[in-house]
């Protein structure tokens, strides 16, 4: 049997072909994307173990390791200054570098602050001890002295900054700084700082620019002949680090350490896309359980022939599954190389999408290779199971039968299936819906999510129940446009739904998905911008760059503009409630009602004066208080504590509210370092939009660190970053889309192969060579709208759920339909559908009507 | 009308232009080279306006494709085929398929229906691709004949063979052409139902003056028509006027001794 198997493959290899497409486009993104995990999580791994490299003994704060972590410069713990110099006195250490890291805006030729993504610059410290530096250096040398400084190469050549520069950089006090340029080093290489701008200083320059109260990490180089473990004994037995509560790791911990945090970079993003591949992959696996399906119907005349001369049931299932096997080792050995390439299109398809996540080369696992691979064949094999029994059961009789080869019209699907695919619909329905009513909104995700996927089996199991009357429906509008050869369409694409509803359930399931990140994203645009206007109605901000704050004088110019009608500093920090920490917020007093509108439970924001506090309406009982009772507060470094009088609260999430809003004069006594971090502002009535922009530009212009953004600029930001997510979305998808097309094509070539005498009689009948490629093309536009169609409405309907669940959650939150753009689906698909019929209707109109008349 | 086809078989460039179908030193060659096979090898045949005219032939003579060739289903290799006074040869293929549409129709052996368009449907077809509707009078004359008044709704799985070949021979004749082909209209049919089809297909002929040509092996059917035409090995082996069983088996019994020695 097995020689009768590979004849078969041999014999149908123009079939084969194409299902064998659907088979290496899943196992190549399965493959593409472990071999692209791998390759970052190589990259990442090799860049920060650079940070290892050469390193005996490290010391860090409390908390241990981070790896690249600016934010909360404030708060943030560091290694005692003084505690280098003790470690640099131990007798076995060779050498010892503090090591910071911390925020440097760096000014470019025109005086405007460089920012790359979004970010500012990032100050480190370059080591005295070169064999303790990380970054390799493409021209020029580490700095040496206080006004000296080094730069990373990209951002050199984007502002175009050469050696012996002047280089201005922006310290913690606010104050520009200028330094000379003396080396340029290269970052491309480090995943830790792709594209940030670097700059480098010594160390005590870098502490002091960068704010730093210590180091991040102190890094020791030991004597020749003095092991780890026996340098961090020393290391730890220091007085000034003994008790401060540092961590300490050996060289090796330290290369271990990086090792994990490397993973944890990448590991959550290689789950992402393998959700993707996954769904990529059953998808193919449905177009091939189709393909065996048909190829099965129509060869049981042949099977029907091996019966006859003596093969047992046994042996023609064992003959379909060998089959299967072979095509699929074939096919998943082709696909796994086909991954290769695709984890090259992927690196670039997300950095064009802004997420930077470069390779310097691809890792390719063995362990890529048997995942990917057995994937494949256990998705055809397993595909193939179906059919193989279903070739069983051809009777050896139907050999002898003229009749074979024509599929019957079949008309009823099974009423089992019937039933059950209802029974699962209305579960999946009634489970949503209970997932759409739970107040907890991640539980409630949970369980929509689950309701989501039985109502989406249960569609699936309708689809042959479906498949006819939409077709009908939708073939009406062609068959007005084409006349009788569309109306023939119509026809032949509904005479078997149960293979129509599995071709096109492939295609429904990336559209429904597509459909379904459209409509959020569509809704998030649409209520962040409504939450802006409703609850934070600004029309411009004025904001600082992070743990910077809006300089006095600048608040007080903005104060003074004529253009201006309120004008309001909003201050944010952590404090201290109830010996709790929590985030603070508090806004002038004229803004209130007119600057910010929280959704209040209780009382009113404007009720929040010196003496009193609002709070999230959560943060009532977790603080064990209620309206009119008093919590006590204390700032972020300690001080006298306040005793504040509760008088509102609003409620919690959705729109951005601190935990805990005070009024300005609590928040400077609790925290008298920390100035406003944004300045609210609604220009005055009649003043055009253009003149108020104008004279607020022109107050800040003097402070490069100060950006001002518009309501538009905030929209404009927040749509961008939601229409790349999208298009990130729709370009995962897109494979799975493809396949389902190719899944399209191979249908109906397979359909072509069984109507070769049906098409020659309509050819016979007076059907131009042109009609009948019309008529395939029309078919196949109408299986893959059908597809489209269906998962535009179960897409729509999870969007809707979803929307309807946050906005529940949060009070913000309504639907939007881009309508546009689901019509553009739907052209879209009728477009793909009629390409997917190109080669079949060609080789259809090939065919020689005399020729194919008479073949039986 | 035997004396016309007589006239024709003698010299046929001077019968007078009451032809449907004529065709000219007609080859056809599969293949080419040494295994090249002369299919037909020099046809030269008229089938009269009005007449119903069989071909017999042993299996193998050429006689499908013969057929082929005069409905322009399939290329001649050499020669001429004219349908009402139209060059066939010189057609290319959608010009071809517009006149099968309009002036050809054709019923075959398994029937040929499409299996997912009613006998309704299926009637109208060719009319239907050419964007056509039959006078109502022709339709109710032909349905009226054929009975199928009542199945007109039905499915071709949801009728018997007679019924289906019924529906056929009514898509054959819906839209009045120069000439309907038979392919073994009876081959697949019951005799009662055979006879059925072979009555209306001569009645199409007396009564309603349609012109038929029809492909058959079987005796019985020729007898049904006209004139049966003999063809054997590619060429044509004379005919047989007013066909009765005997004149037929005796002509076949000429054409090919060998067969008839060992049969009978």
């Amino acid at each position: 049997m097995f020689k009768t198997a590979l004849a078969n493959l041999r014999a149908h290899k123009a079939r084969m072909l194409l299902s064998s497409i659907t088979v290496l486009l899943g196992v190549g993104f399965v493959a593409g994307t472990l071999i692209f995990t791998a390759s970052i999580k190589e990259s990442f791994f090799d860049s920060f173990a650079r940070q290892a490299k050469n390193v005996d003994a490290a010391v860090t704060p409390a908390g241990g390791l981070r790896v690249s972590s600016i934010e909360n410069q404030q708060d943030k713990k560091t290694v005692d200054p003084a505690a280098l110099d003790a470690v640099r006195d131990l007798p076995d250490v060779a050498s010892a570098e503090g090591r910071v890291l911390g925020p440097a805006p760096v000014l470019d030729k025109t005086g405007k602050v460089v920012k790359e993504n979004g970010n500012t610059g990032v100050g480190v410290a370059f080591p005295t001890d070169a064999k303790l530096g990380y970054f390799d250096f493409s021209s020029g040398r580490a700095p040496a002295a206080a006004g000296e400084i080094a730069m990373d190469k990209a951002t050199a050549e984007d502002r175009h900054f050469a050696l012996g520069d002047a280089v201005t950089v922006i310290d913690h006090g606010d104050q520009p700084e200028s330094f000379h340029l003396v080396g340029i080093f290269d970052t491309s290489t480090d995943k830790t700082y792709a594209g940030e701008t670097v700059v480098g200083f010594t160390t005590p320059t870098a502490l002091r620019v960068t704010g730093s109260a210590g180091y991040d990490q102190i890094a020791v180089r030991a004597k020749s002949g003095v092991g780890q473990d026996q340098l961090v004994t020393e290391l730890k037995d220091l007085p000034v680090l003994d008790g401060s509560g540092d961590t300490f790791y050996t060289g090796a911990q330290l290369t271990t350490e990086l090792a994990s945090q490397a993973t944890g970079y990448t590991s959550g993003f290689g789950t992402f896309l393998l959700v993707f591949a996954i769904i990529a992959a059953l998808v193919s696996a449905l177009v091939i359980q189709n393909t065996f399906q048909i190829l099965v119907a129509q060869r049981a005349r042949e099977l029907a022939l091996l019966r006859c001369v003596g093969a047992t049931r046994r042996q023609v299932f064992g003959s379909t599954l060998i089959e299967a096997f072979v095509f699929g080792t074939l096919a998943s050995a082709a696909g796994f190389f086909a991954g290769i390439g695709l984890s090259m299109g992927l690196s670039a398809l997300l950095n064009a999408a802004g997420l930077n996540m470069p390779t310097d080369h691809l890792v390719i696992d063995p362990s890529a290779a048997l995942y990917s691979i057995g994937l494949g064949l256990l998705l055809t094999v397993g595909s193939a199971v179906l059919p193989a029994r279903a070739a069983t059961r051809v009777a050896p009789v139907q050999a002898l039968s003229a009749q074979l080869g024509e599929t019957r019209v079949t008309r009823r699907a099974g009423r089992v299936r019937v039933g059950v695919g209802l029974l699962l619909a209305l579960a999946g329905i009634a489970v949503g819906y209970a997932g759409m009513q739970t107040q907890d909104r991640s539980r409630g995700f949970m369980v929509l999510t689950l309701g989501a996927m039985v109502t989406f089996i249960g569609v699936l199991a309708l689809g042959p129940v479906i498949a006819s009357p939409v077709i009908r429906v939708l073939g009406w509008l062609p068959g007005k446009a084409f006349g009788p050869t569309a109306r023939l369409a119509t026809a032949n694409a509904g005479r078997n739904p149960r293979r129509v509803a599995a071709t096109t359930a492939a295609l429904t399931i990336g559209i429904t998905l597509v459909t379904m990140f459209t409509v959020v994203t569509a809704s998030i645009k649409a209520s962040a911008t409504d939450s802006i206007k409703q609850h934070f109605p600004f029309d411009y901000q004025v904001v600082s760059e992070p743990d910077r704050s809006v300089p006095g004088d600048a608040v007080a110019k903005l104060r003074a503009l004529p253009e201006l009608g309120t004008v309001a500093a909003e201050y944010d920090g952590k404090i201290t409630v109830n010996g709790g920490s929590e985030r603070a917020g508090a806004i002038d007093a004229v803004g209130y009602h007119t600057l910010i509108n929280p959704i209040m439970k209780q009382g009113s924001i404007s009720d929040v004066v010196p003496g009193t506090v609002a709070l999230q309406d959560s943060r009532l009982t977790s603080l064990h208080t209620a309206i009119g009772q008093t919590v006590t507060v204390t700032g972020p470094n300690g001080g006298p504590a306040l005793t504040l009088k509760v008088v509102a609260s609003y409620q919690d999430s959705g729109i951005g509210m601190p935990e805990t809003t005070i009024s300005v004069a609590d928040f400077q006594h609790l925290d008298p370092a920390q100035g406003p971090d944004t300045v609210s502002v609604l220009a005055k009535s009649g003043v055009t939009l253009a003149a108020s922009r104008a004279a607020i530009e022109a107050a800040v212009a003097g402070d490069p660190l100060l950006t001002v953004n518009s309501v538009a600029d905030y929209k404009n930001q927040l749509n961008t970053s939601l229409n790349q997510i999208l298009a990130m979305f729709t370009a995962m998808l897109g494979l799975a889309i493809l396949i389902a097309l190719i899944g399209i094509a191979n249908t109906l070539s397979l359909s072509v192969l069984e109507r070769t005498r049906e098409s020659a009689l309509l050819r016979a009948l007076g059907l131009t060579r042109a009609q009948l490629r019309r008529m395939l093309m029309v078919e196949a536009m109408l299986m893959a709208v059908l597809g489209v169609s269906l998962g535009i409405v179960m897409g729509g309907g999870f969007g809707w759920a979803l929307v309807h669940l946050v906005a529940k959650a949060t009070g913000v939150g309504s639907l939007a339909i881009p309508y546009t753009q689901l019509l553009i689906y739907v052209l879209a698909g009728a477009l793909a559908g009629v390409l997917a019929a190109v080669v079949p209707a060609r080789r259809a109109a090939r065919q020689t009507v005399a020729t194919a008349i008479t073949e039986a | 009308m035997s004396a016309i086809t007589r006239a024709f078989r003698e010299s046929p460039e001077s019968a007078p232009g009451g032809y449907a179908v004529l065709a000219r030193d007609l080859v056809k060659t599969y293949g080419s080279g040494a295994t090249a096979v002369r299919a037909l090898d020099g046809v030269t045949v008229g089938f009269g306006q009005g007449e119903f005219t069989a071909i017999m032939g042993p299996s193998g003579s050429g006689k499908s494709t013969l057929m082929h060739c005069l409905a322009g289903l399939d290329a001649a290799t050499a020669g001429s085929v004219q349908i009402g006074g139209v060059e066939l040869t010189k057609l290319n293929d959608k010009a071809l398929t517009l006149l099968r549409r309009r002036r050809i129709g054709f019923i075959f052996q398994s029937f040929n229906l499409l299996p997912t368009l009613t006998a309704e449907q299926n009637i109208l077809l060719p009319l239907d691709l050419a964007g056509l509707k039959p006078p109502k009078q022709w339709w109710d004359q032909v349905i009226g004949v054929l009975d199928l008044g009542g199945r007109l709704k039905h499915r071709p799985g949801e009728l018997s063979g007679g019924q289906q070949q019924r529906v056929a021979c009514a898509r054959a004749l819906m839209s009045r052409p120069e000439v309907v082909f038979a392919d073994e209209p009876t081959g697949n049919l019951d005799s009662r139902s055979g006879a059925e089809v072979l009555a209306f297909l001569r009645m199409s002929v007396r009564e309603l003056g349609q012109t038929v040509v029809m492909v058959t092996h079987d005796t019985t059917a020729a007898c049904a028509a006209d004139r049966v035409v003999f063809l054997a090995d590619g060429i044509m082996r004379g005919d047989v006027l007013s066909p009765t069983p005997d004149s037929v088996t005796a002509q076949l019994r000429m054409i090919r001794p060998d067969r008839v020695a060992a049969g009978e």
